[in-house]
């Protein structure tokens, strides 16, 4: 009987593919989505991992902030390797949100979804993620204004935090980093190392401290700002740098509120 | 929550002072396992946690039976401090109430509620178990009702969702058993043992949603429509006939959204060629049988295994040893001496075809002789695993035994352990055990085994020559001893290098001492491991590189 009822059940199906054209941006400050992704350029199945993003990041027309953190044994340069990605500050950086059991490996704002046991998801949970973030309420706009001499390659960046909503955490912690895009650099992938490979949106250096610099409690209408700087690294082509600022919590509970980016040269 | 688990535990324990009081009876037991961590970055002891600034870790289970009033009830509590078991490169610290259950028998039914720990024939459709060491913990969350129609026939329901270390996941499984024992002639040589099994996985919205999200950027030649319900079957029967045995069982799943790890699909957004896992839509199935036979010293078994799609988890998005629901049969033979294990094949979901013989002659009480060989591929009859492997057991008096023999494989490592690329790891590896009992109290054991491996373009596969040795003595029927070393005698490809790239041979030693009184084990040993895989029943684990102390506790009351 048991049998019986359940083949005679026909199910109604999820309606899938509907997503059609990208997301067009509004003029007015959205609810961004930062994605740290944890990658290695001797991790097989990164490259796949990087895809998804890259069409993820297509799709949500840029409210969707990757930052790829080489970190981890599997960022240990391959003999076709001509620079290192990963380095102490990026290991710390892995250490701090949490180190994967697997690669890719990605934290969606840094949350810890319900029925996870980790801050780290799998990329087969990414999309979803991604897309229930996008809708959630933004709370604090985070804007940025970017000074880059070429002469010197010194950076300055400012950073407004204007909060919308009330932001009453005593662990509130402010990161900005400088990404790199366009990096040529080997990777392994399923079919043999790639020396044309490019790499994405890598981390390379931190105008705040790894753990970021702890911000005050917010209250709604009153701006915060802070003032940033850093020599850009000769290894570096500045014209493929961004900066990304995102406000987040730095206790147990690490969510990301909101982040933004910006090129460091126009 | 602390407070939950202090008032469980003082309840417990409450219950020892009243237990001999009221009829009723409490049992237990407790396995502790600690870790000191040291760090050697040589051999890749390092960049974790526990290794850079924690260097204690220690996971506990503590297990409380008590009967009474008709009921048994099972507690179990957890404790993580530090722990790498989870994830070998981070670290986890966490307790709680690990299982729970309460039973009962009325009349011919017997339920339960609670975590349940079952499975369905050879498990092959639905198995929830506990295997701490990879760690797997998949118990059914839920109720089981077992009805014994006549001590011959029984069936089975049960239906829950499945454990997630200190919660569960959110689809629900559902299953039917249906079990017998058949005598067609009294006094007749000739029985059977048929059984029956269904398992319905539902899949939650959460999940389902993921998924949708992610078939959001498949082209239309690679888009399905994913389904929420996937039943699987199961029909299996022993035969026993003297000394013929014959195991069988034929199991068929339905349409399921499951991971191909080996996908091409073009990316809807950027019209990218997407190399690597993709969900698919496939129906599987599985064909296992057993043939054995012995009889005056002679014994000889036959195994084959037919796998196509099989992979079923509690959702799709889940991989390595998470959300399994089932449980495939290996078709390796398992190994205990350290070389001889260091490659494992991992059973393969998606599919494999193997073939597994063993034969066992004993011409008389003081020798053994036993050859088994083992032979995997894929469907596409792409090699997998080949094993050949030959054992003479001599044991002319009580207090000496030689085992000696050799072990040949030939080990797909790229699949196995997913590095793209690789050889095929190819090894011969002579081996002797040799066991001699001094006194009434006291025991030495001597064990030696040689790995040589093969070659490519003059370099050694994987991590190249191993010697391993062993002594192990017993002072007493308590007190042991163990001191072993393996060495990596000729380097290979993927073993340490100094700062000059040139390939270092490691000792890896490891002492140990143990202590047995009673029901309790204790030890204490110094470890330097090198990394590899850890497998048990055809699942495997990574096995990280290891250096320390380690201890051990079990004991039962």
């Amino acid at each position: 009987m048991l049998l019986v009822g359940f083949s005679a059940c026909q199910e109604i199906p999820p309606i899938v593919g509907n997503f059609d054209d990208p997301i067009d941006p509004t003029g007015d400050q959205q609810k961004n989505v930062l994605v740290e992704e944890y990658t290695g350029v001797q991790c097989v199945n990164c490259p796949e991992g990087a895809a998804i993003i890259k069409g993820l990041k297509q799709q949500y027309s840029g409210r969707l902030i990757p930052i790829a953190v080489h970190a981890g044994d599997f960022a240990f340069p391959i003999s076709e390797s001509n620079q290192v990605l990963f380095t102490g500050q990026t290991n710390a950086f892995m250490n701090f949100v949490g180190a994967p059991n697997f690669y890719p490996a990605a934290a969606v704002d840094r949350i810890q979804f319900d029925g996870q046991a980790d801050i780290i998801l799998g990329k087969d949970d990414w999309p979803a993620k991604v897309a229930g973030q996008l809708n959630e309420e933004l709370m604090v706009e985070v804007d940025l204004a970017i000074t880059y001499d070429a002469s010197d390659r010194s950076a300055s960046v400012t950073v407004d935090l204007n909060p919308i909503a009330s932001l009453n955490y005593d662990d509130l912690i402010l990161t900005v980093v400088l990404l790199e895009d366009d990096i040529n650099e080997a990777q392994v992938t399923p079919s043999g190392v790639d020396v044309d490979y490019i790499q994405e949106h890598v981390l390379r250096d931190f105008f705040t401290p790894i753990s970021g610099e702890s911000i005050d409690p917010l209250v709604v209408g009153a701006t915060v700002s802070r003032d940033y700087s850093l020599t850009v690294s000769s290894d570096f082509v500045a014209e493929h740098c961004q900066v990304v600022a995102f406000l987040s919590r730095g206790g147990a509970d690490k969510q990301v509120f909101q982040v933004n980016a910006e090129y460091l040269v126009e | 929550m602390k407070r939950a688990l202090i008032f469980l535990l003082l309840i417990s324990c409450s219950f020892v002072g009243t237990a001999q009081n009221n009829g009723g009876r409490l049992s237990g037991k407790l396995h502790i396992n600690a870790n000191i961590f040291l760090r050697d970055s040589l051999i890749g002891a390092a960049n974790t946690p526990q290794f850079d600034h924690q260097f204690f870790g220690s996971e506990s289970w503590l297990n409380l039976n008590y009967s009474n009033w008709g009921f048994d009830f099972g507690l179990r509590f957890d404790f993580f401090q530090n722990s790498n078991l989870r994830n070998p490169k981070a670290s986890f610290s966490g307790e709680g109430v690990g299982m729970w259950t309460v039973r009962k028998q009325v009349d011919k039914l017997d339920f339960t509620l609670g975590y349940i720990y079952d499975q369905v024939g050879s498990g092959i459709i639905f198995r929830s178990y506990e295997e701490r060491g990879l760690p797997i913990d998949n118990a059914l969350l839920g109720v089981r009702g077992i009805y014994n129609f006549n001590e011959d026939w029984n069936v089975k329901v049960f239906s829950g969702k499945q454990k997630q270390l200190f919660s569960s996941y959110e689809s629900l499984i559902t299953g039917l058993n249906l079990e017998g024992f058949i005598i067609p002639k009294e006094d007749g040589m000739l029985t059977l043992a048929p059984g029956f099994g269904f398992v319905n996985r539902t899949l939650d919205d959460n999940s389902m949603n993921a998924l949708v999200a992610s078939l959001g950027d498949y082209g239309d030649g690679d888009l399905f429509v994913p389904q929420y319900n996937t039943y699987a079957f199961s029909l299996y029967n022993t035969l026993s006939l003297g000394s013929f045995n014959w195991y069988f069982e034929g199991a068929y799943k339905s349409s399921d959204n499951i991971v191909d790890l080996e996908g091409e699909r073009v990316s809807k957004f950027t019209g990218d060629t997407i190399v690597g896992s993709q969900f698919v839509l496939e129906e599987g199935s599985v064909l296992f049988s057993s043939l054995s036979f012995s009889k005056n010293g002679f014994g000889i078994s036959l195994e084959g295994k037919r796998t196509e799609n099989f992979s079923f988890r509690t959702r799709p998005q889940e991989s390595l040893n998470n959300g399994l629901v089932n449980f495939l049969p290996p078709m390796a033979r398992t190994h205990t001496y350290r070389l001889l294990a260091r490659y494992a094949p991992a059973t393969q979901d998606k599919g494999e075809l193997a073939l597994k013989a063993d034969v066992r002659y004993a011409p008389s009480k003081k020798m053994l002789f036993n050859a088994s060989y083992s032979h995997i591929v894929t469907l596409d009859n792409a090699p997998l695993y080949d094993e050949y492997y030959f054992e003479y057991t001599y044991k002319p008096k009580r207090t000496f035994k030689l085992t000696t023999g050799v072990q040949m494989q030939k080990y797909n490592q790229e699949v196995f352990e997913f590095k793209p690329n690789v050889p095929i790891v190819e090894t011969i590896t002579p081996f002797i055990d040799v066991f001699y009992k001094l006194s009434k109290k006291r025991s030495i054991r001597f064990e030696g085994q040689y790995m040589v491996t093969g070659e490519k373009d003059g370099v050694k596969h994987d991590f190249g020559d191993w010697i391993y040795g062993g002594v192990e003595y017993n002072f007493s029927n308590k007190f042991s001893v163990s001191v072993t070393d393996m060495y990596n005698v000729a380097p290979g490809k993927n073993s340490p290098t100094n700062d000059s790239g040139e390939k270092l041979s490691i000792h890896y030693p490891r002492i140990d001492v143990f202590y047995v009184t009673g029901p309790t084990r204790m030890s204490i040993g110094y470890v330097k491991q090198v990394q590899g895989i850890v497998c048990s029943g055809g699942v495997c684990r990574l096995e990280p590189a290891f250096s320390g102390v380690r201890a051990n506790l079990t004991t039962s009351f």
